[in-house]
Parts: C-alpha cells; sequence; structure tokens
C-alpha cells in the first residue's frame, strides 16, 4: 500500500475520531491489511496527540462501571492527605476512637495498612470502623461505604489487572472468625478484637 | 456533583490531563461521584489510544488488555501518592504494553512480570523517545534533511502537529504518515549506531 492511500484511510479515522464517532478500528485495520503494522503506528502517533472529544454519555458510562469505582484504601489515603494526617497518626487516633488498648495499636496499623494498600480484602471491614474513621476524618464515611461496598462485588477484570493494583478476592466470614477466636487466650482475643474491625481470620 | 453534572464535567472537560488528575485526587474523599466521573472522563478521553496500542502489540481484539488496563488507570489516576503525569498519554501506552506482556505469560503458563510503578515509568519507555531526550537528539537532527529536521524539531517541541502539517505543505494525515516514515527512519539510524558502538 502506497504512502497516499495509507493517508486517505487515516484522514477518514481521524475526521471521524474528531467527529467524536467511535471509528471501527477492525474496519480500518482490515482496510489497510497490506500495510502491515503501518496504519495502527501512525493512529499511535496521531492519537497520542489527539484525545478524544468530550462525550457525556461515555463518561457516565465508563464512571457507573466497577472499574471506575476507587478502593476503600484510595479513599482512605485520599482523606488523610487532604487532611494532613499522617498514617501513624490515624492509627493513634483510631485507638482512642474504638477505646482499644495501647498493646492493639501495631496490629490495628498492621491491618490498616494492609487494607489501605490493597493487600486485605475490605470487603469485611465493620461498620465500626467506618464509624471511628468517620468521627475522625469527617466527611470520608459515605465514600468508604461505597468502597466497600464495591469490594463485595465480582472481581472486575477477569484476570484481577496488574499485581501492583490486585486484591484479594473476598474476606472469612464472620463466623470463621467467631469460631477461630473460640479457641484464644487474653493476647489473642485482643487480636482477634482488631482482626474484627476488617472482617479478617486471626492469624 | 451539582444539579448540572454535565455542564460541570463539560467545564473540567477543558482541563488538561495533569489538573484533571489532581482535580480526581482532591475530590476523591469528600466527592468521590465526581472523582469517578473526573477518571472516567480521563479513561474516555484516552480510550482510542489504548485500543491501538493493545490491538498493534497483541495483533488481534483485545478487550480482556483494555478491560484490566481499565482498572490499572484508574488504580493509578485515584493514587495520590503517584506522580502526576508528565504525559498521560505516555504512561496510558505503557499500561497496555506492560499488560500485553502479562498476558502473554499468562497463556504461556509463566509467573507475571515483576510489580512496577508509574512513577518508573513516568515519562515514555519507547527507545526512540528515550534517544529524543539525550544528547543523540542533536546527532539525529544533524542526519536528516531539512523537512525531516524542521519535522522532527516541531513534534519534539511539542508544536501543534496541523500547524506543522499546515508549514510543510501537507495535510494532517499525509503529515502523520510523514512522521510514521521518518520515526522508522531515526529508528534504523538509532540500531545503526549501537550496531557501529
Amino acid at each position: 500500500m502506497d504512502d497516499e492511500t495509507l493517508a486517505a484511510i487515516v484522514g477518514r479515522f481521524m475526521h471521524a475520531h474528531e467527529a467524536g464517532e467511535r471509528p471501527d478500528l477492525d474496519a480500518y485495520v482490515a482496510e489497510a491489511a497490506e500495510a502491515g503494522d503501518d496504519l495502527l503506528a501512525v493512529l499511535e502517533a496521531y492519537l497520542m496527540r489527539t484525545p478524544a472529544p468530550f462525550d457525556h454519555d461515555a463518561v457516565e458510562r465508563f464512571a457507573a462501571s466497577a472499574a471506575a469505582q476507587p478502593s476503600f484504601g484510595a479513599v482512605l489515603r485520599a482523606a488523610r492527605q487532604e487532611r494532613g494526617l499522617l498514617r501513624r497518626e490515624l492509627v493513634d487516633r483510631l485507638v482512642a476512637a474504638l477505646a482499644l488498648p495501647l498493646a492493639a495499636r501495631a496490629r490495628l496499623d498492621q491491618r490498616l495498612h494492609e487494607v489501605e494498600a490493597g493487600a486485605r480484602s475490605a470487603a469485611g471491614v465493620s461498620e465500626r470502623l467506618v464509624d471511628a474513621l468517620e468521627s475522625i476524618i469527617g466527611g470520608v464515611g459515605p465514600g468508604l461505604r461505597a468502597a466497600r461496598a464495591a469490594s463485595n462485588a465480582p472481581p472486575r477484570a477477569p484476570h484481577g489487572g496488574s499485581p501492583a493494583f490486585a486484591r484479594p478476592a473476598s474476606a472469612p466470614s464472620i463466623d470463621a472468625v467467631l469460631a477461630s477466636v473460640q479457641a484464644m487466650g487474653p493476647d489473642d482475643e485482643l487480636a482477634a478484637e482488631v482482626d474484627a474491625l476488617f472482617g479478617a481470620d486471626p492469624t | 456533583m451539582d444539579e448540572r453534572p454535565g455542564a460541570r464535567l463539560r467545564s473540567l472537560a477543558e482541563l488538561d490531563d495533569a489538573s484533571l488528575v489532581a482535580r480526581c485526587r482532591d475530590a476523591l474523599a469528600r466527592e468521590p461521584e465526581l472523582a469517578r466521573r473526573i477518571c472516567a472522563l480521563l479513561w474516555q478521553r484516552h480510550l482510542p489510544l489504548v485500543e491501538v496500542v493493545a490491538r498493534r502489540s497483541l495483533r488481534e481484539s483485545a478487550d480482556e488488555v483494555i478491560a484490566d488496563v481499565a482498572v490499572i488507570f484508574c488504580a493509578y489516576v485515584y493514587d495520590g501518592t503517584k506522580p502526576l503525569p508528565r504525559s498521560l498519554p505516555a504512561l496510558v501506552r505503557t499500561f497496555v504494553k506492560r499488560e500485553v506482556v502479562d498476558q502473554l505469560r499468562r497463556r504461556e503458563r509463566r509467573p507475571k512480570s515483576a510489580g512496577w510503578e508509574p512513577e518508573e515509568i513516568a515519562v515514555d519507555d519507547d527507545p526512540l523517545d528515550a534517544a529524543l531526550r539525550t544528547e543523540r537528539r542533536d546527532e539525529l537532527l544533524a542526519r536528516v534533511d531539512g523537512r525531516e529536521r524542521a519535522m522532527l524539531g516541531g513534534m519534539l517541541d511539542d508544536v501543534p502537529a496541523s500547524e506543522l502539517a499546515s508549514t510543510l505543505g501537507m495535510t494532517a494525515n499525509a503529515f502523520y504518515v510523514a512522521w510514521h516514515r521518518l520515526r522508522e527512519k531515526l529508528q534504523e539510524m538509532l540500531a545503526q549506531g549501537d550496531r557501529d558502538g
């Protein structure tokens, strides 16, 4: 395929893209099959510099999708940063707000870090913990509850996305947590109380 | 959102990528619905690029990659610990390429690539683009003709392609094809230089 023909195909794609249409990429690729990788390379260079025009309906559709739901950790981190609260300061205030003994602090810190970093599902985070967070960072409750609810949704991507953003599938049931509490000593009971805030299996 | 979310979004759509990412992160704690819409606005803006890069990298329909990249993209946009993008398209392109690699590894039942963080690739990982940010830029500029030098210099200085095309007496679509050919030539020069040490 000569460059003039390729340019004509590219021109049609550009016209449709800039008009706010969604050009059918498969059709363009089929039409320019003879050009090999050239069409997609040219379109990539073009799209690097030419974002799609605003499309309100498409934005609303994606905003309503599970992929656009911020994680519990992202909301909590944003709230902390907005208030200029370090995580250790938040943990200190949570210990007080939850009337926990100081001995529970390290466990609480660890669990909160796991949830904030996405290493532990927020699906089991208790209402007691969300209330305590809300009492410290006013206004964050609705966002945290929405993010927690989304954590209960089925996985959003078939293979869970990049490891940097991977999230565990689910938290253990409350029955499993309670059952494991049955056989515990005083320290274990404290750990279990903290873990129950996160719906976590005491370990 | 206020009572006219469409108008508010339309107004936000005037902002550049970095400003929108910052606005999204600011809104996340108190206005999560607004944050979601801003994130969606950014995704909608760059989805055609995601589709083309995925298609180009995978050489087949790439819906699964695109779904995974959407999750990665949103996690980046919401994450206030990550730097604001110097070039969101470059970052998006890298997200796609990394995800394609991971998907191919999954097909071969090989372990995923090591974890990576967006700040590591905040500019671009294209070898030619990387070379053009170094002293090799002058070397390459010296080896092309005047017309190509105008094209390359203009693109590196972020002159709008339509303006460059007009200056060079070309249509915008012909300009992008010529730009692609020039990049091929530069890549070959770069490879030749590497071979010659």
